[in-house]
């Protein structure tokens, strides 16, 4: 009858040896990480300071990933999350000037959710094209927050036509004793110890509750879309909407609650830019984060585990351009013994073809390293763009989205 | 011991339901006993379809009654429908690839047992009570067509359905899926579940049913059990005396090839053979028809032959030309006309005007284009023509084709394809979904051009229209040629015989 | 349907979303407390001469870049990339002019040339990975964006000139300047002579899509894909192609300002006109017609909202949300009236049906 019928066993096991991965994957990284900063000398790679900016530069890509997740996930593309973001920005400064910064959060997230409804009225009740919808909201999300900077934000102290600085920021807390510990061990530089310290150490001082918030709400997303009956409607919503309409799911009213929480989401994500990232709103703050959010999204193959990787790859390489050329030139190292490792896990699996390429880019890389002495800050910038277009070229067949995603759904025209 | 059954589980009554300009059901009357398998057969257009969406709530009937177990009902939607009881299964399954079968059976009857453990054992139950043998956390991609149509009933079973409305269930599927299929509904049956099984297919009515109704022309002509009706009786009671087939004039059949395939095989970039080893000539002036379940490679044949497919292995060769590495527009430029089987998506442009539609598929040649220009007079005036030839209902060329209805849009497309004097007409079923005027009058159009020497490759489930129509009858099975008729002594059972795979081991 | 009441239809969407955008705008800037109505008294004020010159300047500009994105639309490839390709293709342009490897208006045309290639290239990688690897255009184009302008970034810091904060490529030599005329008075400015690209990229776009058999394999691509390659068009072709053509226009956008104004590329380069781009092709409807009223129209405000930074209260930002409110008001409009359209001559072919029935009499009955 059926044809392949794995035992619940065989399932378990599968899912175990899949987070045994993640587990390996983890721990590699950490050990070429920490191998690349004794070889090269080079301890800005992984250092307190470092990694407390990947957090930071980390958490805002990621939101605006997390809001991409839930609106794709219903099957409505959302590439209006930078639009979405930068209302989320304003919404962020004028909530916190008057109030306080968690009300600032609340605006941010209300802004954002307002850019939501805005796509979710053109693409699902007028069933407007997604990506046209989402570039008039990126262009009215930009024009909106510049208009009402300038009217609203001109005579404050502090304001400007195109800035509110000297806001408020959310609590920030410091684990006394293990912070320092920690930030002492990781100036250490030890090998695997001190890096795993620095991780401690940029976990534990001077930490933003908000920066504790996105990882929370990624939990919440990912519990609520996958482990809910309200979840199961919505993702079924971006798979095959007839079906779900022909079992009394409200797919309109679902397509609708995902749009906003992603608007919501990317502008929670904006809000962390003015609030935690910088001191201060200024126009043009986002620079194409929702964008970057975008490529996350897709990075990480629409899941929310993904999503994390994606976001945190480009976050790291995001805060490594601004602090240190040197250690983007470590960088080189890292992605060399990366590549190298991977043709090595190609080649046991027999597959020489893509082992071969795989270890003749491995060994540019690291030509690359030894001939040079920096890399142009630009080119670190380029990394997520160009490692998602990579990963779109050469991996497309491995990712998955929604099976409805981005295409029109008018009630009743099926069955 | 359907005869232990006292209770009716459906009656219908005096059901009409009516649309703009057409009858779909009138005076219908069938009554269901509890716990047996009534099998309500009829052809294409026979208003089986009306009827079932009324049951299930999706339609409103504009006239009957609709009483289910001895209490008269008002079904506003399929919800009402579930709530009492009735379950149906749509023959092209509604079910979401990506999601896993669990997932999919839930969804939307969440309310019952969650979505979790509980929801997972009562799935894994049901599955093992009927012998579906479904894995409730696999994902429905992995899954073939029978385990498909297992979990459309799985879904219909975990809502608490009594009565399951099966829409066509065995045309997807192969002879053993079939067999495996009536295993379960056997079990349902002894279950005391009661089943309406929707088929135009005789044999496996007769295979199955405890009780018959026939349906022709929106409605209900009379009933019947198994034991006491040949199948013979039964495809009269559907077809009746007066239904148009088309009549066979003398034959026309030159001996100069037009098409030849030789053992042109097709493998899809997964391995999975689509065609294997077909070889075919067509002869100017010849029918030739393709008779097969649905999805035994047909459309795949057809687009090897119009060179949207690239045959794998073997040559197709036009009159005295290899034209295997061609693509399409070459061949139809070297006079190839493409009926195809879904007009809507490969037929037409639904929102651009009728002059543009006469366009498509003859970009590159007179009298709607010259050189590399649109021609547009030259198209306006030729449309005119095809309407006028045709007998296309439409205000003007400039209406939008959307605007047409089925048999109006399948007539102009037919009377674009025969433009330019065609040497070959693909044509998959050319009358599917149209009204019996334009039936018959693209019959009569395919005729004539027969006569004038055109050659045909005619696919179709009508078997009807494959034995009035064709010269020559070849059977489509698993992508392989399995059996070769003679329509003058062939009956649509033998056909039907030759389309399940029977006869694999005879011809 | 008579051709009046077709084309009072067609001008129903767009006048109906200028209509809701104004109404918006005049919302947004009442509730920040300032005067709509002195908000629309400048902007609908006579410009003055010098104004004049850059609406028809920018016009030209922005007229280009709604060509490029309308040929992707019209066969429904989302070309997200205009706005990389030609910030791409300027700075190559004005380096190669720069140089001045070429005399006079030889080195002109060589630029040109190399920006139509430029743009066409960046493009094209967007396409060839659609047709061989199946990567949404809309996605790559939208990373290549990135990769464009931080490449670009990179190069002119790299190779650039140093002069004060900013850097530039090369100043064009005098004779490859292409000027224009001066309709007003000198110091009003010129019309840039190069603008002319504008209309022949207008003209040659409205014979290609409705006179030439490639024009029609490209509409009838992006009105059906399927019914496009059941009639013989060879899709992945017809994308690279496209996406090809889209580029290389995008890669003019902003010439006739590089020879007519700037002479080289630095902080005069004039971005965000990719996007603006889109947005006239989605107002226009991605007709060579309505891509023209949009960019008037975009050009008018944005030139007119210069006024009120000196006169008024009112941020001239606000015109964005104009222009923003207008594209999303008028694709819905469009969706509206394409659903009505389509009621309607439903209705006029029953209408027709009903006539035949009744002139044929009671012989059908049976």
């Amino acid at each position: 009858m059926s044809t392949t019928t794995a035992t619940p066993q065989a399932r378990m096991m599968r899912a175990r040896k899949f987070s045994h991965a993640w587990l390996l994957i983890t721990v590699l990284v950490i050990v070429a990480l920490s191998a690349v900063r004794v070889i090269t000398g080079v301890h800005e790679i992984d250092s307190t300071g470092t990694l407390r900016a990947a957090a930071i530069a980390t958490c805002p890509i990621l939101m605006a990933a997390l809001g991409g997740l839930w609106s794709e996930r219903a099957g409505v593309v959302n590439i209006g999350l930078e639009g979405q973001m930068i209302l989320g920005t304003w919404g962020a400064a004028y909530f916190t000037y008057y109030y306080d910064p968690w009300i600032g959060v609340l605006g941010a997230a209300l802004m954002g959710a307002l850019g939501g409804l805005l796509h979710a009225v053109a693409t699902v009740t007028f069933g407007v094209d997604h990506i046209v919808s989402g570039v008039a909201i990126n262009i009215i999300g930009l024009g909106a927050a510049e208009f009402l900077a300038e009217a609203y934000f001109k005579n404050l102290e502090g304001g400007g036509v195109k800035q509110l600085t000297g806001l408020a920021s959310p609590t920030e807390m410091t684990i006394p004793g293990v912070s320092d510990a920690a930030a002492d061990i990781a100036t250490q530089h030890w090998f695997v110890v001190s890096d795993l310290a620095a991780v401690v150490a940029a976990l534990t001082s001077r930490l933003s509750l908000l920066t504790v918030l996105v990882p929370v709400l990624v939990v919440a997303s990912a519990w609520i879309l996958w482990r809910t009956a309200f979840g199961l409607r919505l993702r079924s919503c971006g798979e095959n909407p007839a079906a779900a309409e022909s079992l009394g799911v409200h797919v309109y009213r679902h397509k609708y609650i995902a749009v906003i929480v992603s608007g919501a989401m990317a502008g929670i994500g904006g809000g962390y830019l003015a609030l935690v990232a910088s001191s201060g709103f200024t126009t043009g703050q986002t620079g194409g984060r929702g964008f970057i959010g975008l490529a996350a999204m897709i990075f990480g193959n629409w899941r929310p585990g993904g999503i994390v990787g994606g976001s945190l790859m480009f976050g790291y390489t995001d805060s490594l351009t601004l602090r240190s050329t040197d250690a983007v030139h470590a960088l080189l190292l890292l992605v060399g013994i990366g590549l190298a490792v991977y043709a090595l896990w190609r080649l046991r699996q027999g597959r020489v073809a893509s082992a071969g390429v795989l270890g003749a880019i491995s060994v540019g890389f690291f030509a690359w390293f030894l001939l040079t002495d920096s890399v142009p800050r630009e080119f670190t910038g380029m990394t997520p763009y160009v490692a998602t277009l990579l990963v779109l070229a050469f991996a497309a067949q491995r990712l998955r989205m929604p099976a409805a995603d981005g295409l029109r759904y008018r009630r009743g025209e099926s069955i | 011991m359907a005869d232990t059954a006292t209770t009716h589980a459906v009656v219908l009554r005096d059901i009409g339901k009516r649309f703009p300009g057409v009858v779909a059901n009138h005076d219908v009357d069938i009554t269901i006993r509890t716990g047996t398998v009534h099998a309500l057969i009829g052809e294409n257009g026979a208003g089986k379809s009306t009827l079932m969406k009324i049951l299930y709530g999706v339609q409103r009937p504009d006239e009957g009654a609709i009483i289910l177990g001895g209490q008269e009902v008002q079904l506003h939607s399929p919800t009402d429908a579930i709530a009492h009881g009735i379950g149906m299964v749509f023959q092209h399954f509604m079910l979401a690839d990506n999601l896993t079968v669990l997932e999919n059976v839930v969804l939307g009857a969440e309310k019952l047992h969650g979505i979790g453990d509980a929801a997972r054992k009562t799935v894994a139950e049901l599955s093992d009570r009927y012998g579906f043998g479904l894995d409730p956390d696999q994902l429905v991609e992995e899954l073939g067509v029978g385990d498909r149509q297992r979990i459309e009933i799985l879904k219909v079973l975990y809502r608490g359905a009594k009565t399951i409305i099966l829409d066509e269930p065995t045309a997807v599927l192969v002879p053993q899926e079939v067999d495996a299929l009536f295993e379960n509904l056997r079990v349902l049956k002894e279950e005391d579940h009661t089943i309406l099984f929707i088929s135009h297919k005789l044999d496996e009515v007769l295979a199955i049913a405890d009780d018959i109704t026939v349906m022709r022309r929106g409605t209900t002509v009379g009933q019947a059990r198994p034991g006491s009706v040949t199948k013979h009786e039964l495809a009269e009671m559907m077809v009746g005396s007066e239904l148009p087939t088309p009549a066979k004039e003398g034959s026309t059949v030159t001996d100069e090839v037009q098409l030849e395939l030789a053992n042109v095989s097709v493998v899809d970039p997964r391995g999975r053979s689509l065609l294997t080893d077909i070889s075919i000539t067509i002869h100017r002036g010849e029918v030739l028809g393709i008779a097969g379940v649905e999805g035994n490679g047909q459309a795949e044949l057809v687009e090897t032959i119009m060179g949207i497919r690239k045959a794998t292995y073997g040559q197709v060769r036009l009159g005295d030309v290899d034209i295997t590495s061609w693509e399409t527009r070459g061949r139809r430029e070297a006079g190839i006309g493409y009926i195809p089987e879904d007009r809507h998506r490969h037929g037409l442009l639904l929102d651009s005007p009728l002059w543009e539609n006469r366009i498509l598929g003859h970009q590159t040649r007179r009298p709607v284009a010259k050189g590399m220009w649109i021609d547009r007079s030259g198209a306006r005036e030729d449309t005119d023509r095809i309407i006028e030839q045709y007998d296309v209902r439409t205000p003007s060329t400039d209406t939008l084709c959307r605007a047409l209805s089925g048999g109006n849009q399948q007539k102009l497309v037919v009377g674009r394809e025969m433009s330019g004097a065609p040497a070959l007409l693909i044509a998959s079923h050319p009358t599917r979904g149209v009204d019996v005027g334009a039936q018959a009058a693209i019959w009569e159009h395919i005729k004539r051009a027969r006569k004038d020497g055109l050659a045909v490759l005619l696919v179709s489930a009508d078997l009807d229209e494959l034995i009035g129509l064709s010269d020559r009858i070849e059977v489509l099975h698993r992508g392989r040629l399995v059996a070769e008729f003679d329509p003058r002594d062939v009956t649509p059972q033998d056909l039907g015989a030759a389309m399940t795979g029977a006869h694999e081991d005879a011809s | 349907m008579s051709i009046v009441r077709r084309f009072g239809m067609g001008l129903l969407a767009p006048l109906t979303a200028v209509a809701a955008a104004m109404l918006i705008t005049s919302i947004v800037i009442s509730l920040s407390g300032s005067s709509a109505i002195e908000f629309w008294e400048i902007i609908f004020s006579r410009p003055a001469d010098r104004v004049f010159v850059n609406i028809v300047n920018q016009t030209s500009l922005i007229y280009l870049a709604g060509l490029a994105a309308a040929i992707g639309f019209r066969m429904n490839l989302f070309n997200i990339g205009v706005e990389g390709q030609y910030t791409l293709a300027s700075y190559a342009a004005a380096s190669l002019a720069g140089a001045a490897l070429f005399p006079g208006l030889l080195n002109v045309f060589m630029s040109l040339l190399l920006a139509v290639a430029v743009g066409a290239a960046w493009a094209g990688i967007a396409g060839v990975l659609k047709v061989t690897r199946g990567v949404s255009e809309v996605i790559s184009t939208i990373m290549l964006n990135a990769i464009a302008i931080t490449l670009v970034g990179y190069l002119l810091n790299r190779y650039g000139v140093k002069v004060g904060n900013g850097v530039r490529t090369e100043v064009i030599p005098d004779g490859s300047r292409v000027d224009g005329w001066f309709p007003f008075a000198e110091p009003d400015g010129p019309v840039w002579a190069l603008g002319l690209l504008a209309v022949l990229g207008g003209i040659g776009f409205w014979v290609l899509l409705n006179k030439t058999r490639f024009g029609f394999d490209l509409r009838a691509t992006g009105a059906s894909q399927s019914a496009a390659v059941a009639s013989g068009v060879n899709v992945n072709k017809m994308v690279v192609y496209s996406m090809l053509m889209s580029g290389g226009i995008a890669g003019l956008i902003w010439m006739p300002s590089l020879f007519g104004a700037a002479y080289s590329y630095g902080t005069t380069f004039q971005a965000f006109l990719g996007f603006t781009g889109i947005a006239v092709a989605l107002l226009g409807r991605n007709q060579p017609v309505g891509i023209l009223v949009g960019a008037v129209l975009f050009a008018f405000l944005n030139e007119q909202s210069n006024r009120l930074t000196l006169e008024t209260d009112i941020s001239a930002n606000v015109v964005q949300i104009t222009q923003g409110v207008i594209v999303l008001a008028v694709v819905v409009a469009y969706e509206v009236v394409r659903r009505y359209r389509t009621k309607l001559e439903q209705r006029s072919v029953t209408e027709t049906l009903e006539a035949d029935k009744t002139a044929k009499g009671k012989a059908v009955s049976a």
